[in-house]
């Protein structure tokens, strides 16, 4: 190569003329030729290596497109080999299932214990040949040892669906009692109330609430480990049958409509007198899910929507206390008579807490109008509110550059770039708190800092805020 | 070796647009390599001017390398090297911007201007044309007219020149062209006053 020559610094004689002939006509020789001029070096060698790279490169490709079409063939064929092999280990599975002999453990109802036995007595007694394992069905008579459940499950039902089940299992524990005197199921009735809002649940929901109830329990008593005392303790059941429902503490501070799903009435109860009122807080808006219970006992309600609540009452002088979280708690004077009760904030509860943005901070900690949220008030928490200047940041950019000064005589007088400012606004609008945070040299930040400092005001915010000054 | 030596001969009848052709059609990317290889001295040199650097400079060849050969079937290209000097010469513009330094201006430009100088000192003339270079070639300063005389008569390089003259590089470079300025002024101010 003629060219290659010259480059490398055969630069006499009739070929070199041609090709600084040529380079008056051709821009990319001449340009080339300047940089060869301009740059000392083996460039001849370079340029091999260069050219036996790119070659490399270029066979190689090719090849990688052929490779390309090769894996992927090959991954087809396997992935449709694997689904295959799959399918047939999924198979052989089952069978490796059935060889198994694993024992799981099942409670089941007594009966059922003794029925299985029978069955299984029967099939053998009928095929001889057949392996039956009649054992399989062993009684646990130390169940109450096995499972001992520390608190018995609690079934809510409605009081009807309690009466009809109370007579079944009399029934059977008249019959278990030579057998075993561990699998009656407790039902507890109370007088309690009932856990819900003062609404009534309508007959037909209650219809359609037991049936649930009595599927949800029919010849699912199986895993249902109970833990009892002897049938004797079932109560016998008085004239108007109360409600069969254990109220627990918790439900009572639900709100109205979670309380509904409880499942739960009493619909014929001995409660004589009805107390109603309405809780408000000291704006008299009404506070919603404000628990109300009568003193002393389990009996309680919640608020609904406007602020009202309806208990029912067993005494004439039954007492009513309101619990509202944020709220200090009250007696209710006079119940029957009151109408409207008032419930004044709670300012001990400094540590209630309040979340903002990702974090949770404690009320105490944060500087700033920030009110605790509550169901009823629909107060908007403030959002983050980032300082701007007060004529806007596009005059603030011409401020800025209108007045900066670039500091003369000094080492970086040369250096280009930004340097970032956080800051936070307050009340007066002025900038204070300033950090550098991506500094250039000493004498430029100085200088942004003074820009800023002397500089237009800004709306407050509640969060710092950034600029950037260019130089 | 026969194979290749036969392999060989034939790529180099093939013209660079011949070979781009052919590229195209096939995606055989040995084609394209060998068509680029053509040209890496020239676009080494070209961002050795840029890029002022040789690792610099060979990094840009086998970017512009990787760059092109997927993209290169997609352009509708004419002359393939004019093609590639720019491509070559945006690159390196590209990098330049990137590290914010100087992009050094071409004032060489003009020596292309004078195309048609060349064809005149190069072909025979009419006589008109002749006299005119004549003249105009004695009204030139001794050096511009010694130079330009070797350079385009005499089929001198520069580093002849040089040896033969005593002017050292740039003079003579810069002799040339001054010579090829002034010879074209001359000329057709000349031809222009025999017209009129």
């Amino acid at each position: 190569m003629k060219f290659l020559d010259y480059i490398r610094g055969y630069r006499k004689g009739k070929e070199a003329h041609r090709i600084e002939r040529n380079a008056m006509d051709d821009p990319f020789l001449a340009e080339a030729i300047e940089g060869y001029d301009s740059i000392p070096g083996n460039h001849a060698d370079r340029i091999a290596r260069m050219r036996s790279a790119i070659t490399a490169r270029s066979v190689q490709r090719r090849q990688q497109g052929a490779w390309k079409i090769s894996i992927a063939a090959v991954a087809v064929i396997v992935l449709i080999s694997g689904y295959f092999v799959l399918l047939n280990h999924q198979s052989s599975m089952v069978v490796a299932n059935e060889t198994t002999n694993g024992y799981i453990d099942l409670y089941v109802p007594q009966e059922y214990v003794e029925q299985k036995r029978l069955e299984l007595t029967a099939i053998q007694e009928e095929n001889p040949q057949k392996e039956v394992i009649a054992t399989s069905v062993a009684t646990i008579s130390n169940l109450h040892e096995v499972i001992t459940p520390i608190d018995p499950i609690r079934i809510y039902v409605p009081e009807s669906y309690a009466q009809l089940r109370k007579d079944e299992i009399q029934e059977l524990s008249v019959k278990q009692k030579n057998i075993n005197n561990h699998s009656s199921t407790e039902i507890i009735s109370t007088d309690a109330p009932m856990l819900a809002s003062h609404e009534e649940i309508s007959q037909q929901d209650a219809d359609m609430l037991s049936a649930d109830v009595q599927n949800a329990l029919d010849g699912k008593v199986a895993g249902l480990a109970v833990a009892t005392p002897a049938p004797a303790a079932i109560p016998p059941a008085p004239p108007s049958p109360p409600a069969a429902v254990m109220a627990a503490e918790s439900i009572a501070e639900k709100s109205a409509p979670a309380a509904r799903s409880a499942k739960a009435e009493s619909r014929a109860s001995n409660k004589k007198y009805t107390l109603e009122g309405k809780i408000v807080d000291q704006n008299h808006e009404p506070l919603i899910g404000v628990a109300v219970q009568q003193k002393g006992t389990n009996n309680a309600t919640i608020t609904d929507i406007d602020g009202n609540y309806k208990l029912n009452v067993d005494s004439d002088d039954a007492a009513l206390t309101a619990y509202f979280i944020g709220f200090e708690k009250i007696d209710i004077p006079d119940p029957k008579n009151t109408k409207v009760v008032a419930m004044k904030e709670d300012t001990q509860q400094l540590n209630e807490v309040v979340v903002t943005g990702y974090g949770v901070q404690k009320k105490s900690m944060v500087t700033g109008a920030i009110s605790s949220v509550k169901p009823d008030k629909k107060k908007a928490e403030p959002a983050k509110i980032k300082p701007e200047p007060v004529a806007g940041m596009n005059e603030y950019k011409k401020y800025i550059e209108a007045n900066i000064i670039h500091p003369e005589n000094t080492d970086c007088n040369k250096t280009k770039g930004k340097v970032v400012l956080q800051f936070s606004v307050g009340m007066d609008g002025h900038p204070s708190d300033i950090k550098v945070k991506k500094s250039l040299c000493e004498p430029f930040d100085n200088e942004a800092i003074r820009l800023i400092e002397e500089g237009p005001k800004w709306k407050a915010g509640n969060t710092t805020t950034e600029i950037e000054i260019k130089f | 070796m026969r194979f290749f030596k036969l392999n060989k001969e034939k790529t180099i009848e093939y013209t660079d647009e011949e070979l781009l052709g052919q590229y195209r059609d096939t995606g055989n990317t040995e084609l394209f390599g060998k068509l680029y290889n053509r040209y890496i001295p020239l676009v080494y040199g070209l961002c050795l001017k840029y890029l002022q650097d040789e690792d610099k400079s060979q990094d840009a060849v086998m970017e512009i390398f990787e760059n092109l050969l997927p993209k290169i079937s997609g352009y509708e290209i004419k002359v393939f090297k004019t093609w590639l000097y720019s491509v070559t010469k945006n690159h390196c513009f590209h990098l330049l911007k990137d590290n914010k330094r100087e992009i050094p201006v071409d004032f060489d430009s003009n020596l292309m201007e004078s195309g048609d100088v060349m064809t005149l000192l190069s072909e025979d003339l009419d006589d008109e044309r002749e006299d005119a270079l004549n003249y105009c070639m004695a009204k030139l300063s001794e050096p511009q007219r010694i130079s330009v005389t070797k350079f385009f008569y005499e089929d001198m390089s520069y580093a002849d020149i040089v040896e033969v003259t005593g002017y050292d590089m740039k003079s003579v470079k810069s002799y040339i062209q001054n010579g090829k300025r002034n010879l074209k002024l001359c000329i057709e101010s000349r031809l222009q006053n025999e017209i009129s």
